[in-house]
């Protein structure tokens, strides 16, 4: 393994001006020929960012490149391609009307006569690709009528058609089964035979062990350390990951274990096994998803949902992304309307699907996206406080200014913000958004309060002040939902967890039978067991 | 379900650099246009930068000009500020000056106060309706507002030109005009012999009164909210339906009411084409005041002072053009141009390389 | 009638034909009656200076195509609001005429070109027997064969070379053609240009028929364009129909003017209230079973 490196980056630093992020801070990073290389690290750690810098879709402010010993310049996919490197995104782009043929063509289109596009040829050629890597796909099949693992493996076989030197995999296996994930990993051993190199970014460590050389893991976008795999192991990866300088508490280190994998070790230490908390019973609020379905075209996108969860406990609900999770959170937040069925709170069905009224019961609901749904940008940081509060903070339809100084002051000290409340949102880091989203939601007295994925994006900090303010929440009586494509999350807050597959629940795990090994099962389809809270039977 | 976002846009906003530059490319090719197209071009200039302050009559007149621009102005900002366009403008004050000369003429006699306010309450109403059905398709069923306000207006201004040359025509007069409304409803005038009327400080005393309701109110900050990010609104529990047509209709109200001032204050009767163009001027107006309703007041100034020189230029030298839309275009292509210009505070500075 | 419609409908087609570039680009283009505006003005210019009809329809394309480039340059390059420059595209146009037109010929009114050919007919005297598609298809003005070609070639360009396949791709999702190595910015401005062009020849179309150049010659055609490009779902073949049915219904339109009385004046603004009246109607069908659209949108 000492071969000269193909491609070296040097000093890679990139720096967001929008919410004033440095997401690379001068990286280097080696690739060998012929090698598979691992970048793991904590979302927002700069993994998906420095590839994005490599493959040309945005541009590094600073830093240099060199392919062969010899410096080079990306500035677009195109000069990125030029030099034999692909990368496949985590959520691919594609148009959702074209065909399989047309979106893996897109920018390498064949002409047959009189420059027209040759359909046939096309074709020929995407189908030859697919059977020499045992991909199984319709060249002629419309891109909106796939799965998203498909999706990922159209993409994978347009970078293939490129001639890769260089492919950049971006949590290539997220929304795969288990024989599509050694479907995908034979192929990137059959690639790194022809001498392609290929850099996977991940966070699954067990696929590292698996199937790479070397690892970098990088943290605050920076590089921690590189290593041969050979040369290290899971746990010591994590901790890397997490980070061994800060110092970190009970809560971390079990963490720590439970991205390594070792689940074992994370049950002895407790992560896994609180202790069963009696559910508490005749309490006040209950909300109910009653044969709740969503279809998009002729597809369920939410089939047949049946859960009840009572105050003063957290439900979680995981699963892998695209299996429902992101529909989940619009019916329970009011976004849209379920197609059949009926979400209850209290019993009662609720009047109408519309965030102004859930909010109006007493639901409140800390979205995905921050960007577009959790926060107004443009707006100032005391503007995007207060909009739950505005019919509080003011007195005949007129605003109390200083009644909302006040109030937005008291939320920045108590979260923690570090911004300025006359600034614009978009001033803001990533982290620091998140608290102002989480500080106004649980602002008010609210009975129920929906968490989308709430850990995106927060440093280990900021994230266990969360998940007291959430374990908080519980204990005062409020009832949590928390919606997570996180099983470690999920399995170290939830005191019961639902696992979403294909728009189903496919099982309700409650306290006693919770491992990682029994979610993943259900997460994958393997099991369909069957029983809600309730004990009734939910087909789908 | 019960509200669904309908497509947005963001509003167009305009920065300081670029509005600078936009109103010295304005002027540049106002000047440039003189100079090169004029016989004379020194008294065209002359005339294009004295000109308003020549005498009373210019100078009262372009303050006039000012007040129907900063009303309209309003108007127009009203609709930005929530995220949708009204292109219709032009057309809702045309028809709306129209409706207060007809329930002047139709009332000839009524007292003067309950006359004014029918003719304003009959002009923003109208206003109001041509603006706030194009909100309201917008809500019902995505319907374009954009393209929808500005097709409704381009219909309705033949129809009302026609009623003035028409039906409504004054027989004894040369101009193409209704008759002129009873004295008792003609706003006082504050510079005579100039135009300048009551009009002007009525619409000084609806800047502020918009910056209160925008900034300080909560509807102000729900229709604000509704404008930078539709759905943070809707996840926020704001109605943004009512926040897609109120927006719409209080534009057209604004524009109906700054043409109802033009017949009550500027004209006392409802000319051909009397006041085309000013629905355009007022986006310009709009655009270079940032949608602030307090900056709205030395945007309306500056256009009004740039387009009275362009008449008093037009006048005193034998060439005669479209000045005005010039002006228009160019304030237009420049405002919300992104023009490069260093910003170097926003670049970091590098830091020093890990070990 | 059948027969002034298909004459009314080539300038709408020609640049609802263009227009739909921009538009499968992502560019809603409403500076289209700007554009048609420069084109009527150029055309005529060249088309009498040089006595050639077809040097005057290529002065049209020339200018839209011109205009359209200062747009692109406002619009994409110094990423103005788009709208807000499409406005001012139509100021310019509308404002910069009647200064050429008053510095060249001394008036900003009429322009009377008595030395300008007339429109060539094609077709004439060809007859298939039955009236209807005689009025339909033949003794139409050149240009009315001009607009019929550039359909198959618009259906041609937008979904069977690979220009049309990235073009589209930039309008539906221009990550996916960035992450292709395709320059998508390039793509939207060719398709500006082209509506541009388009445009140009509609406008030129427009005024080399009447053989004269009159202010707001273009008469609200760009909007009407706009609106049968959503009318005709945003396809070739539909901007056709929807381009003969805003035809059909003008030339019904001024046959009812004689029958009824409506002044003219009024008659000036039917065009435009045709085509809201039409852009409505359209959008509440369409609304209908739409509801799961955006959703689409957020999560796949």
């Amino acid at each position: 393994m000492t071969q000269t490196p193909w491609l070296q980056l040097r000093g890679i630093t990139t720096y967001f001006a929008e919410n004033n992020v440095t997401a690379n801070d001068a990286v280097d990073l080696d690739i060998a020929c012929g090698s598979v290389h691992a970048l793991v690290g904590e979302n927002g750690a700069g993994k998906s960012t420095l590839m994005h810098v490599l493959s040309g879709y945005i541009s590094a402010g600073a830093g240099r490149i060199e392919v062969d010993g010899k410096p080079v310049q990306i500035r677009s996919p195109a000069d990125a391609l030029a030099h034999g490197i692909v990368m496949v995104h985590q959520h691919p782009p594609y148009v959702p009307g074209f065909r399989v043929w047309e979106n893996i063509v897109l920018g390498m289109e064949r002409t047959g006569r009189a420059g027209l596009l040759d359909r046939r040829a096309a074709a020929d050629m995407v189908t030859a690709c697919a059977s020499r890597y045992g991909i199984s796909v319709d060249p002629h099949a419309r891109m909106n009528r796939l799965a998203a693992s498909q999706i990922h493996f159209v993409a994978l076989l347009g970078a293939l058609l490129r001639g890769p030197r260089l492919l950049i995999l971006d949590e290539p296996t997220a929304p795969c089964t288990e024989p599509e994930v050694a479907l995908m990993f034979a192929l990137l051993r059959s690639l790194q035979a022809q001498g392609t190199s290929i850099i996977l970014i991940t966070h699954k460590l067990g696929e590292v062990m698996q199937v790479a050389d070397r690892v970098t893991v990088m943290r605050n976008g920076a590089v921690v350390a590189t290593t041969a795999v050979a040369e290290t192991t899971a746990p010591r990866i994590a901790e890397l990951m997490i980070g061994e300088d800060c110092q970190i508490g009970d809560f971390d280190r079990r963490l720590v274990q439970a991205l390594a994998g070792d689940g074992h070790a994370a049950g002895a230490t407790g992560l896994h096994s609180r202790p069963p908390r009696a559910l508490p019973t005749g309490r006040d609020s209950t909300l109910e998803l009653h044969k709740v379905s969503v279809y998009v075209g002729a597809l369920a996108v939410l089939d047949n949902i049946n859960i009840t969860a009572q105050a003063g406990e957290v439900l979680g609900v995981t699963g892998i992304r695209e299996n429902g999770l992101e529909f989940l959170e619009d019916v329970l937040s009011g976004s849209i309307a379920p197609d059949r069925g009926v979400v209850l709170l209290d019993g009662k069905p609720v009047k109408r699907y519309s965030p102004r009224h859930f909010r109006h019961i007493g639901i409140s609901y800390i979205p995905t996206d921050r960007i577009l749904r959790g926060a107004s940008m443009d707006s100032t940081v005391a503007e995007n406080l207060i909009l739950l509060q505005r019919k509080e903070l003011q007195t005949g339809g007129v605003l109390r200014r200083k009644d909302i100084t006040a109030f937005t002051e008291e939320l920045k000290r108590r979260y923690g913000i570090t911004g300025v409340l006359h600034q614009p949102m978009k001033r803001l880091s990533g982290g620091n958004i998140q608290k102002v989203i989480l500080s106004r939601e649980l602002s008010g007295l609210r009975k129920v309060v929906v968490f989308s994925e709430p850990s995106w994006g927060l440093d280990l900090r900021s994230r266990d002040l969360m998940y007291s303010e959430m374990r908080a929440l519980r204990d005062e009586g409020a009832l949590v939902v928390l919606i997570s494509a996180d099983i470690d999350e999920v399995l170290s807050l939830a005191d019961r967890i639902a696992v979403m597959y294909r728009g189903r629940i496919a099982g309700i795990l409650e306290a006693e039978d919770r491992t990682r090994e029994r979610i993943g099962e259900f997460m994958l389809g393997f099991q369909e067991h069957n029983i809600t809270a309730a004990g009734e039977r939910t087909n789908g | 379900m019960a509200e669904k976002p309908a497509a947005s846009r963001a509003p167009p906003r305009a920065q300081t650099p670029e509005t600078v530059v936009a109103l010295l490319a304005a002027l540049l090719v106002t000047v440039l246009l003189l100079v090169f197209g004029s016989p004379n071009p020194a008294r065209a200039l002359r005339a294009f930068f004295l000109g308003p302050f020549s005498n009373r009559y210019y100078f009262g007149n372009m303050l006039d000009g000012a007040g129907l621009l900063l009303i309209a102005g309003l108007g127009v900002s009203a609709a930005f500020r929530a995220g949708v366009f009204n292109l219709g403008g032009d057309g809702q004050i045309y028809i709306a000056g129209l409706v207060a000369a007809v329930v002047c003429l139709a009332l000839p006699q009524a007292p003067a106060l309950i006359g004014i306010v029918l003719a304003l309450v009959a002009a923003v109403a109208v206003g109001m309706l041509l603006a706030g059905v194009c909100g309201l398709f917008k809500y019902l069923w995505g319907t374009d507002e954009l393209i929808t306000s500005f097709l409704i207006s381009a219909a309705i201004v033949p129809s009302v030109s026609y009623l003035i040359v028409g039906p409504l025509r004054n027989q004894q007069s040369n101009l193409l005009t209704t008759e002129r409304i009873a004295e008792h409803f003609r706003l006082l005038r504050l510079l005579p012999p100039s135009n300048l009327n009551l009009a002007l400080l009525f619409a000084l005393l609806l800047a502020p009164l918009a910056y209160f309701l925008l900034y300080h109110t909560v509807r102000g900050y729900e229709l604000r909210i509704t404008g930078l990010n539709r759905e943070f609104a809707r996840y926020g529990g704001i109605a943004i339906g009512a926040y897609t047509a109120m927006p719409m209709a209080i534009s057209g109200g604004l524009h109906g009411l700054s043409g109802a001032f033009a017949v009550l204050g500027t004209h006392h009767a409802a000319i051909q084409g009397f006041t085309i163009g000013l629905g355009w001027n007022a986006i310009a107006v709009a655009l270079i005041g940032r949608n602030h309703p307090l900056l709205i007041i030395p945007a309306a100034l500056i256009f009004a002072y740039m387009e009275a020189g362009a008449k008093a230029a037009m006048l005193h030298t034998e060439f005669s053009f479209e000045l005005g839309a010039i002006i228009q275009a160019v304030i237009f292509f420049m405002i919300t141009a992104q023009v490069a210009l260093p910003r170097l505070w926003l670049r970091p500075r590098g830091r020093s390389t890990a070990a | 009638m059948i027969f002034n419609a298909v004459e009314i409908m080539t300038p709408i087609l020609l640049a609802a034909l263009g227009g739909l570039f921009a538009e499968l680009a992502g560019v809603l283009n409403i500076a289209l009656e700007g554009l048609i505006l420069a084109g009527a003005f150029a055309g005529i210019l060249a088309g009498a200076a040089s006595g050639s009809l077809v040097v005057g329809m290529l002065a049209g394309a020339l200018a839209g195509g011109l205009l359209a480039a200062v747009f692109t340059f406002f619009s994409i390059r110094l990423r103005a609001n788009i709208f807000i420059t499409g406005l001012a595209v139509n100021l310019l146009a509308a404002g910069s005429i009647p200064f050429i037109s008053t510095w060249m010929f001394g008036t900003k009114g009429v322009l009377r070109f008595p030395d300008l050919p007339r429109l060539p007919r094609l077709l004439e005297g060809v007859t298939s027997g039955v009236g209807f598609i005689d009025s339909l298809l033949f003794g139409h003005s050149a240009t009315v064969y001009l607009a019929w070609l550039l359909v198959p070639l618009a259906l041609v360009a937008l979904y069977r070379t690979p220009f049309g396949l990235r073009l589209r791709a930039v309008g539906a999702r221009e990550d996916s053609v960035i992450i292709a190595g395709v320059d998508a910015v390039a793509y939207r401005r060719i398709a500006v240009l082209i509506s541009g062009v388009a445009a140009g020849l509609a406008g030129a179309a427009i005024s080399l028929r009447l053989g004269v150049y009159l202010p707001n010659i273009s008469a609200g055609r760009g909007w009407i364009a706009l609106v049968a490009i959503y009318l005709g779902y945003r396809h070739p073949i539909g901007i056709l129909i929807a381009a003969l049915l805003f035809g059909f219904t003008e030339s019904l339109a001024g046959a009812a003017q004689g029958l009824l009385a409506i002044p003219g004046t009024v008659l000036l603004g039917l065009p435009y209230a045709i085509t809201v009246v039409a852009m409505i109607t359209y959008s509440a069908l369409r609304a209908r079973g739409q509801r799961r659209r955006r959703f689409m949108d957020a999560h796949f």
